[in-house]
Order: structure tokens, then C-alpha cells, then sequence
């Protein structure tokens, strides 16, 4: 799996690739963001390209977030379609997450708290 | 044969009418003759010149007449008899006839043999099922009555003791001042079974004094006059001691001596002559049929003679006792169920459907056993139709009778003589209106009916504080209200059912079966019955029990079963790759729908649930092996859609799904709580060949486009 990561100052935004993340690429996705994870703290998850996430998907996107708050790093989530928006809030995890409309409120918001 | 009666119009014998008359024969061998022998009659088939005894045992000397001079069968009976005639007719002409005989005081016995034979001829006549004959029997209460009336009789009948009592009575009604003695012989003991007019003496040696010497002997000893009774017999028989005339018969079957039936007078009023001695020997082979019949009946439990009895159990059942679950309700599924035991008893349930949305089960269980019981049963039962119609008939408009209406009702008719009968029954009468979705219950002293909940997936027991019926003639029934929704299931059993014992003697018990129709509700009644059945089976270890076990299962359905507008299939493969495939197919069903098509948001969410259904098939039930069948089957109706998925996976269990948690602590487990918020229904079930099947439906709200979160919604197994 692909992953297009850009850098915009100390906060590194992934855009989640291809129309759906559900068991059959969660996995992939698990391994492929694996690095980022492992070299940035502030990290943005561009979903706009996704249109539709299962419950294996939001367990990868989980996971990142725990491994971030782990290390004292952050996830900020952000151009969520709604069907996507749609599961979050089905299982509370509009909640946990921290979701901006856009990738440039995210960015910000990572600015603000620093 | 060529005779024949002049009043008899036999039409040409034919193949026909020959598997008539055989007919006739076999099925008044199977439930008429064994209860005419218990009763003491003659029964006779009288068709082609030809008589059949088929029950000959009626001391009617017709029995032994040529064919040609058979006074009953001519209307002249023998004196002392008298005889009843049925003629047998098929498409209105008569074809044979049959001959009732008895004694002239059987008089109401041989009327309500009379009954229950007509209704066997005019039965096999009809050549119709037995539903037919139920239905024949509803409608003539008169025959019902006269059925009635034979259990009455019979159990009056069924105590040997009563009998012999009477025996003894009779013989000392012979002439002023006669003391009587029924003595029956043990192992060389004497001892008497029933006496009149003198306190029982205790057991003696059957080889002294006057009646040992009548055992010995094999004869009859009649002694006129106190001086020939010598001081040995006063020492050894001193009831004989003031007695100045005796006679004693023995009573023995051609099997043997049984007994003796002594008779005796203190103050001399003429010597015991041939008119007395002719009527002891009656009354000794009265005495030994009865001691007779009750050494065979408790000795040869696997004889002949219980068989016949069972027989006659079973047809009394079938035909009088268990009514036809309806099958054209709109709205309910019905299934009884019954496990005849070795000796019937008097268990009976039956239907009655008003409209296509309201109907009556009533459920009944007599106290006793046997023939009588049965009866009872059959007569209970045609009491609640008789009930039934005498009300509706009083009622203005068609206002439906009120259960509890009827129940005391019936109760007022039958109470007196249940009283007499020392009977009584429980009865659960239940109606199930099915608009108001509500059932009333008259609960008189019967088992609790179990109410399984399909929403709250819980189990109540109904029940009610009312009498049994024929404890009271005034008791005033009163009917409790239950609510009842789409899917629950109602149980209602005879204590038979629940009083099956295990190994160790512990009963079935209420609370097995609660959890049996708990686990097992979500199936048809006639599966969920097959459940109980072998449950109950495994539980006792045995095939057979000593009572009835009766069972009615009602599960609430939709009101039609109807065709769904559209069905489509898509079968793929357990390759996670697929799930797209299944979205897709989930999204196509949703936008083709003959009715505006499903909103975005709720298209969306029913893809996400069937999604996380077949993943947790392909993870979970497949453990990830790519290469086996996942079935999805999609069918639309006007007002919800039902999609299935199907696997040859292992077992699911619903109810070790742990909650999810919602404080981002777990990654995973939120499968089945979303397949849940986004179907109305999720039902899982997996059938004997291993197949598990997902049943999920989601309601179509006109407007809305579909339900929201948290109304309507189910999780069955």
C-alpha cells in the first residue's frame, strides 16, 4: 500500500489511500503506516479519498492513535465523508477522536496546542 | 346363509359391500366390542344372512341360538334381556344390522352403546377422517351426552369391589333375613371379600367346616334345619352358629375354584330350595366373571385385554379428545403435540378460530385414568363448544363470548357431576386476539403457560388462581389480560409433560421447559416441539411414560406470510476481498427498490452491517480461510427488507458477544453491536446440516426511509 505523507512543519498528514478501508486492507494499511508512526508525533489522517470504513478499518485507525499517545505523540482526523462520519459517531468514536472538516484545521489545531 | 329377517332389505352382495361390512366389523371389533365385553353386552353384526358375534359375552342366549331363530335380532328378546337394533345404512339404504343385547336394567348403557355405535357406521359411511367424526361429534350433543353416560357406568364399573358388594346384597335380597358371605380362596385361606348383614370374619383354612367341604367337593351344600349343623362346624365356622337353614355355592371359573358365596338364615322361614340355589349359582359366576376380570386386568398388564384397552384409549383420544390445530390463521402458527401413554388419560385440547384474527385454544387434563377419564375429557371438551354456542345464541349482535363466560359456564353444567364422579379437571382456556395483539386466560388449576417475550428475550409464567372445574357449581372464573408482540411464543402443556421423571426421580419441572422454549423459541413450533420432545426423552431415559404428555405450541407471526417483491442471491467466496462485492450487492437492493429507494445514510449503514457480518464470517466462522461459500439472499417487501447471510462455518453464539467499548481502549469487537443498531431484527440460527444463517431485516418507515437508532429493535437467537 502506498501512502502519500507530506510534511507541513512538524505535523506529517497522510491521506489515506483508495475508496474503502475494511478488513480486506486494514492489515496492509497497519503495516504500511507503521513507519510514519515510528518517526512523527503530530500526524493528520486525511480521509477524504475514503468512502466507506468498517470496523477492521477504525481498529487500524485505533491502533495509530493509541501508538501515538503512547510515544506523547498525537492523531488528528480530518475531510471525513459521511458514511464514515456515519460509523464514527455509530460507535462513540467521534468521542476519542479529535475530527476537523478540513486537513488545514487539523494542521492548525497541532499548531494551537503547541 | 339364506335367511333372512323379512324387515331386512339386503341389496346384491358385491366386492363393495363386502369391504363395507368388513370395515364395519373391524372398526366395531377395535372400539366397540372390548367396551361392550367391560360392559357386560352382546354385540352382534348382522349383514348377508350372516351374524358375527363380536362380543359374545352377554350371557344373551342369542349367542348360541341358530341364525335363523335369534329372538333378539327378531325384536323379541328372552325375558330379562332386552336389545337394541341399529340398522346399518350406507347412502341411505339399509345394508345389515346390529344387535345390542343386555340385561333389562342395562337399559342406559345399551342406549349410549347404541350411540357410539351409529356413529361408528355412520363414521366409517361417511368414509371420512377423523376429523370429520370430531366434527359430527361437536355437532350432536346427544351423542356426546350418551358418551357421557358410559362414563359414568364405567367407572362406577371399574371397582371389582362395588361389584362383588353388590353381589352380596343381591344374594340377601333372595328372601327376609338372609346373611351372606363372599369368601375368597388364597393359598389355602379363605377370606371374605364382601358381606352383608354380618360383621367379616377373619381369614380361615379353606379345608374346614361346611364351605371347605363345598371347595372340596366342587358342589353346592344346602343344610335345612339347625340339627344337622354338628358342634364342629358351630366351632369352626361360628357365624353358622344360630343359623338354621345354609347354602353355599362354590364360585369357580372353568379355570379353577375362586371361592365360595355363602348364605345363611337365623329364624327358619322355609327351607332353601331350588329358586335360591338356582339364583346363588348365578350370582357365584356373576361374582367369579368380576373376580375374574379384575385377577386378569391387574395380572396380564401386557396382555390382550390392555391392549384392546389401550386401543380404545387411542381412538377415544384421537377422535373425542384432540382437536386440529387450525392452519389458516393470518397471524399465529399452531403445533400440539402428544405422546400417548400406556394407559390413557384424560388430557384434550382443542381450537376454536372466530375471525382470522382471534381464536381459542383450550387445554384440559381430567383427574383419573383410563376409559373413564377419557370419557370425561371427550365430555368436557364438547362442553366448551355446547358453552360456546348457547352463549352466542343469548348474545346480541356478534358479540364473542368472553372466556371467563364461558368457562363458568361450563363449570355450572359439569361441576355436579364431577362432584359425584369425585373427578375434577384443569382447564387453561386462552384467547388470542390477534388485532389487539392481547390474550385473555382462564386459568382453572391447569399448568402455567409459558410466555416467551421474542423482544426482551425473556420467559414469563402465566398463571391464574381459579378453581379446577367441578370443584364448585357457583365459582365465578375470571380471566386475566397478558399483551403478547410479533415473534413470542406461548407454551401450554399437561403435567404429564413436566412430571416426566429422570433417573433419580426428579421431575422435568417448569423450569427446564422455560429454558428449553427460551433457547429454542426463535424456531418454528414444530421444531421447538420436536425439541421438547426429545428433550423430555434424553431427560427420562425412556420412549414411554406413565402419563400423557400434551403440548401446544403458538407463535405469533406477521400477519401474512406473503411473497417478497424482489429477491436476489450473490454467493461469493470467504476471500475478505470480496466484501466489496457484498456492499455493492447490499447497495443494489437498496436502490432497486419497486418504492423510492433507500436513503444515502441508510443504505450507507445497512452495507456497513451486512459488511461486518460476512467479515466476521470469513475471520471468525471460516478463521480466515479464503476458499469457502458465503451466501447472501436478499428479499424486499413493502415494508421492510430481510437479507440472510448463510455459511458452513463453526457455530456462532450471539450471547458471548462481549459489549464493545467506547473509550477507545479496544480496537476491535464492534461487529455484531453494529449489525445490531442498523437491522430492526438480527436473528442467527444455525440448522442440523451445520449451516449458520444471519436473518437480518430492517423495517421501511414511510418518509423517513427507515427507523432510527433505538426503536423497534431486536436481538434473537
Amino acid at each position: 500500500m502506498e501512502l502519500n505523507v507530506e510534511q507541513i512543519g512538524d505535523v506529517t498528514v497522510v491521506v489515506l489511500p483508495g475508496e474503502s478501508l475494511d478488513a480486506s486492507n486494514a492489515a496492509e494499511f497497519k503495516q504500511a503506516i507503521a513507519t510514519v508512526l515510528e518517526k512523527h508525533a503530530k500526524v493528520v489522517f486525511d480521509m477524504s479519498q475514503l468512502r466507506f470504513v468498517d470496523s477492521s478499518g477504525l481498529g487500524a485507525i485505533l491502533s495509530c492513535l493509541r501508538q501515538l499517545n503512547a510515544r506523547g505523540g498525537d492523531l488528528k482526523l480530518c475531510g471525513m465523508t459521511k458514511p464514515v462520519r456515519a460509523l464514527f459517531e455509530l460507535v462513540r468514536m467521534h468521542r476519542i477522536f479529535d475530527i476537523y472538516n478540513t486537513r488545514d484545521e487539523a494542521i492548525g489545531a497541532f499548531q494551537l496546542a503547541a | 346363509m339364506s335367511v333372512q329377517s323379512p324387515e331386512i332389505a339386503i341389496p346384491i352382495t358385491s366386492a363393495a359391500q363386502a369391504e363395507f361390512d368388513h370395515q364395519i366389523i373391524e372398526e366395531l371389533s377395535r372400539v366397540a366390542a372390548p367396551l361392550a365385553e367391560h360392559l357386560g353386552l352382546a354385540l352382534g353384526h348382522f349383514a348377508r344372512g350372516q351374524i358375527v358375534w363380536l362380543a359374545p359375552d352377554g350371557h344373551c342366549p342369542c349367542v348360541h341360538a341358530t341364525e335363523e331363530l335369534i329372538p333378539c335380532l327378531n325384536g323379541a328378546p328372552p325375558e330379562g334381556r332386552r336389545s337394541e337394533i341399529i340398522d346399518v345404512l350406507t347412502e341411505g339404504k339399509s345394508v345389515g344390522k346390529i344387535v345390542l343385547c343386555g340385561r333389562v336394567q342395562d337399559a342406559p348403557v345399551l342406549l349410549s352403546m347404541r350411540r357410539l355405535v351409529e356413529l361408528i357406521i355412520h363414521q366409517i359411511d361417511l368414509q371420512k377422517d377423523q376429523e370429520a367424526l370430531l366434527q359430527e361429534l361437536s355437532a350432536s350433543w346427544d351423542s356426546l351426552a350418551a358418551v357421557y353416560e358410559i362414563s359414568s357406568d364405567l367407572r362406577w364399573l371399574e371397582s371389582p369391589q362395588e361389584l362383588l358388594d353388590r353381589i352380596v346384597s343381591r344374594a340377601t335380597a333372595m328372601r327376609e333375613g338372609l346373611r351372606a358371605i363372599l369368601w375368597l380362596e388364597q393359598g389355602g385361606q379363605l377370606e371374605p371379600v364382601a358381606v352383608k348383614n354380618v360383621a367379616p370374619p377373619a381369614p380361615r383354612s379353606a379345608h374346614v367346616g361346611l364351605v371347605g367341604k363345598a371347595l372340596k367337593e366342587q358342589r353346592e351344600i344346602v343344610i335345612n334345619g339347625r340339627a344337622r349343623l354338628t358342634a364342629a362346624i358351630e366351632e369352626l365356622e361360628p357365624e353358622l352358629r344360630t343359623a338354621a337353614n345354609v347354602a353355599i355355592t362354590p364360585v369357580a371359573t372353568r379355570q379353577g375354584l375362586l371361592g365360595a358365596l355363602e348364605v345363611w338364615q337365623e329364624d327358619d322361614q322355609g327351607a332353601f330350595d331350588s329358586r335360591i340355589t338356582r339364583l346363588m349359582e348365578t350370582l357365584a359366576l356373576q361374582a367369579a366373571m368380576v373376580i375374574e376380570n379384575d385377577r386378569l386386568h391387574r395380572a396380564l398388564i401386557e396382555s390382550e385385554r390392555l391392549r384392546q384397552q389401550v386401543e380404545i384409549g387411542s381412538k377415544i383420544q384421537q377422535t373425542l379428545l384432540l382437536g386440529q390445530p387450525p392452519r389458516d390463521l393470518q397471524g399465529a402458527h399452531i403445533a400440539a403435540l402428544t405422546i400417548p401413554s400406556q394407559r390413557i388419560d384424560g388430557d384434550f385440547y382443542d381450537f376454536i378460530t372466530h375471525r382470522q384474527h382471534c381464536f381459542d385454544v383450550i387445554i384440559g387434563d381430567v383427574m383419573g385414568k383410563g376409559i373413564p377419564a377419557a370419557l370425561l375429557g371427550a365430555a368436557t371438551k364438547s362442553h366448551f363448544l355446547r358453552a360456546m354456542s348457547q352463549l352466542i345464541s343469548v348474545a346480541s349482535g356478534a358479540k364473542l363470548p368472553r372466556p371467563d363466560e364461558i368457562v363458568t359456564l361450563v363449570n355450572a353444567e359439569l361441576a355436579e357431576r364431577l362432584i359425584r364422579l369425585e373427578s375434577f379437571v384443569t382447564v387453561c382456556y386462552a384467547r388470542f386476539d390477534l388485532e389487539r395483539r392481547q390474550l385473555d386466560l382462564v386459568d382453572c388449576g391447569h399448568t402455567k403457560t409459558i410466555h416467551l417475550h421474542s423482544e426482551k428475550g425473556t420467559t414469563t409464567l402465566l398463571q391464574g388462581d381459579s378453581m379446577p372445574l367441578g370443584f364448585s357449581k357457583s365459582e365465578q372464573y375470571e380471566q386475566l389480560s397478558f399483551p403478547f408482540q410479533i415473534g413470542d411464543v406461548f407454551v401450554f402443556y399437561s403435567d404429564g409433560l413436566t412430571e416426566a421423571r429422570n433417573a433419580s426421580g426428579d421431575f422435568f419441572g417448569e423450569q427446564r421447559l422455560a429454558e428449553l422454549v427460551h433457547a429454542h423459541g426463535d424456531q418454528s413450533p414444530e421444531a421447538l416441539i420436536e425439541d421438547i420432545r426429545s428433550a423430555i426423552v434424553a431427560f427420562s431415559g425412556s420412549e414411554t411414560f406413565a402419563d400423557d404428555l400434551t403440548c401446544v405450541v403458538i407463535k405469533i407471526g406477521r400477519e401474512t406470510e406473503e411473497a417478497p417483491l424482489a429477491h436476489s442471491e450473490l454467493e461469493i467466496s470467504s476471500d475478505l476481498s470480496n466484501l466489496g462485492r457484498a456492499r455493492a450487492f447490499v447497495r443494489e437492493v437498496c436502490q432497486d427498490l419497486s418504492r423510492p429507494p433507500l436513503d444515502e445514510d441508510h443504505t450507507h449503514q445497512l452495507e456497513l452491517a451486512v459488511n461486518e457480518a460476512a467479515s466476521n464470517i470469513m475471520r471468525h466462522a471460516y478463521g480466515g480461510r479464503p476458499d469457502q461459500p458465503i451466501q447472501i439472499e436478499a428479499d424486499v417487501f413493502a415494508d421492510r427488507i430481510v437479507i440472510r447471510l448463510s455459511d458452513w462455518g463453526v457455530a456462532f453464539d450471539p450471547d458471548q458477544v462481549a459489549p464493545p467499548r467506547f473509550d477507545g481502549s479496544q480496537e476491535g469487537g464492534f461487529g455484531w453491536f453494529i449489525i445490531t443498531q442498523s437491522f430492526d431484527e438480527v436473528k442467527y440460527a444455525r440448522d442440523e446440516q451445520g449451516k449458520n444463517c444471519i436473518c437480518l431485516t430492517k423495517y421501511l418507515h414511510s418518509g423517513k426511509g427507515g427507523s432510527d437508532h433505538g426503536t423497534e429493535r431486536r436481538t434473537d437467537r
